[in-house]
């Protein structure tokens, strides 16, 4: 077994240099206590489901044509929750969501409608100088908006707010993730 | 024996993959370090390399069934156990869940911070000395509260199996705060024998922790108090990070345990976040007091996540 062992962590760590080639800062993301948000955006859910979905070279240009370049460690996979209620039913989902900020990583929670539309952002963690990204009044402003507004958000229609890292860092990642959600829904 | 539980978690994760395309996710990490001793002795080698399988099963009403198995070698391969290998029945929302195989003992800081890819020490070794261990855990999450309470072996690597009835019982809970959850605070306890190292130890001890993001900085506190047979015995960790500047982390941390003789460290590092995946190189130096030992360490570390 050792010998597998280090056959298969050399061939992974092989792997992962070969597949960086991408020079562009990654913050793959790690959403600490998932249950918590997700009852707080969805009170009445009952349970959730993970879905995994890989990303190929196809859906990939279509994605990063539409909403930006994705970052490098968020390229091969989406990963999204779909939220059901104690019967069973899709009520929406729940996405989390990791963006560059000007220090580090700026880690949200999206919650969506099961027609895709936000129902409400939480900033799971981020270690910054700029609180303006963190303010409820610029986070609700996205409330109501779904995967028909992606070309809206993209040049700042309809948000009223300061541009700063931290506020473009989450309205890019919103772009993103409605956009994978909406490509990639579709053709899963 | 040994290899028997990983080897049959892999086997059956292999075949699951064969039904379930999307949700079988695979982890390696590399850790390679160059260590300096009084300035003089020196050595480098692959410190840490492991490997995590992780796949979930779901109903029609949600995720289920987690089975995983992570496992780990030291020291240029020269030591290679399963650290983790186990399944996960998920009850609604994670307000229960419960845990059999072998997992991490929920006991303190380590919970919430994972020391093992860093160069930071914390006082589990001195206090509990194992960190992983076999046996049934119930945890969850109910609004702002975590719980977890466990029973278990209490046995080091060296053993798969315990040789006597002295279990060791640990229970951790904890409260997350609303300000962007960059609060928590935890309350934990352990009661129970510990093998470890060819030594038997009775433990009693309670353990508060503590983690908090301000701005640029992260804190995290430990305090340990309780018995270790008939010994009194106290611990603290403290530890900082803060970004100096983009993609680097000021690292800090002073460690103190007094078990028969007291002993102190502190840590001062610098971590750098590498433009590629999952990299990260590290530099630090560590004084422990008492020893009057100086070492210097320099890390490159790589972790990779794929799905299949």
């Amino acid at each position: 077994m050792n010998l597998l062992f280090k056959f298969t962590i050399s061939i992974l760590f092989i792997f992962s240099f070969i597949s960086s080639n991408a020079s562009e800062e990654v913050y793959p993301c790690i959403w600490r206590n998932p249950e918590r948000t997700m009852t707080r955006l969805f009170p009445k859910a009952n349970d959730y489901k993970t879905i995994t979905v890989k990303i190929s070279e196809e859906q990939l240009k279509a994605i990063e044509q539409k909403a930006g370049k994705l970052l490098a460690g968020q390229k091969r996979a989406f990963q999204y929750f779909e939220m059901y209620n104690s019967d069973a039913k899709l009520i929406g989902y729940t996405i989390a969501s990791t963006q560059k900020g000007e220090y580090g990583a700026i880690e949200f929670v999206v919650g969506l409608t099961i027609d895709k539309k936000i129902i409400g952002i939480y900033i799971q963690r981020a270690r910054e100088r700029d609180k303006e990204f963190k303010k409820n009044a610029f986070l609700n402003q996205f409330k109501g908006k779904g995967t028909q507004e992606i070309d809206n958000l993209k040049i700042w229609k309809g948000i009223n707010w300061k541009k700063t890292v931290g506020t473009s860092a989450v309205v890019s990642g919103i772009v993103k993730e409605l956009t994978a959600l909406d490509i990639l829904g579709k053709d899963n | 024996m040994g290899k028997l539980i990983p080897v049959s978690i892999i086997a059956l994760l292999l075949v699951l993959h064969a039904e379930s395309a999307y949700s079988f996710q695979i982890d390696a990490e590399a850790d390679a370090r160059h260590k300096t001793e009084e300035f003089r002795d020196h050595d480098t080698e692959l410190y840490r390399a492991s490997l995590g399988l992780r796949h979930v099963f779901s109903d029609v009403k949600g995720d289920r069934l987690l089975l995983l198995c992570w496992l780990e070698s030291r020291h240029n391969f020269k030591e290679t156990s399963a650290e983790q290998a186990y399944a996960q029945y998920k009850g609604p929302m994670g307000r229960w869940n419960i845990t059999a195989g072998k997992f991490l003992i929920p006991f303190g800081l380590a919970v919430n911070y994972d020391t093992e890819p860093l160069l930071v020490d914390n006082n589990t070794e001195e206090s509990l000395e194992i960190k992983y261990d076999s046996g049934i855990k119930v945890s969850g999450q109910l609004g702002n509260f975590d719980y977890a309470a466990s029973v278990t072996q209490g046995i080091d690597e060296s053993r798969i199996l315990d040789n006597d009835r002295d279990k060791l019982a640990a229970f951790r809970t904890g409260i997350i705060g609303d300000d962007f959850e960059d609060f928590n605070l935890g309350l934990s306890g352990t009661i129970g024998s510990v093998f470890s190292d060819d030594n038997k130890s009775y433990k009693k001890l309670i353990a508060l922790d503590s983690i908090k993001y301000y701005d640029l900085f992260v804190f995290r506190a430990e305090t340990i108090a309780g018995k270790i047979d008939k010994s009194n015995v106290y611990g603290v960790f403290f530890g900082t990070d803060y970004m100096l500047f983009p993609s680097f982390d000021l690292n800090i941390s002073f460690n103190a345990f007094k078990h028969e003789i007291l002993n102190k460290s502190a840590l001062f590092g610098i971590t750098y976040n590498t433009p590629f995946y999952g990299f990260v190189i590290r530099a630090a130096h560590k004084v422990t007091f008492e020893e009057k030992n100086n070492e210097s360490f320099i890390q490159v570390y790589n972790k990779h996540t794929i799905y299949f």
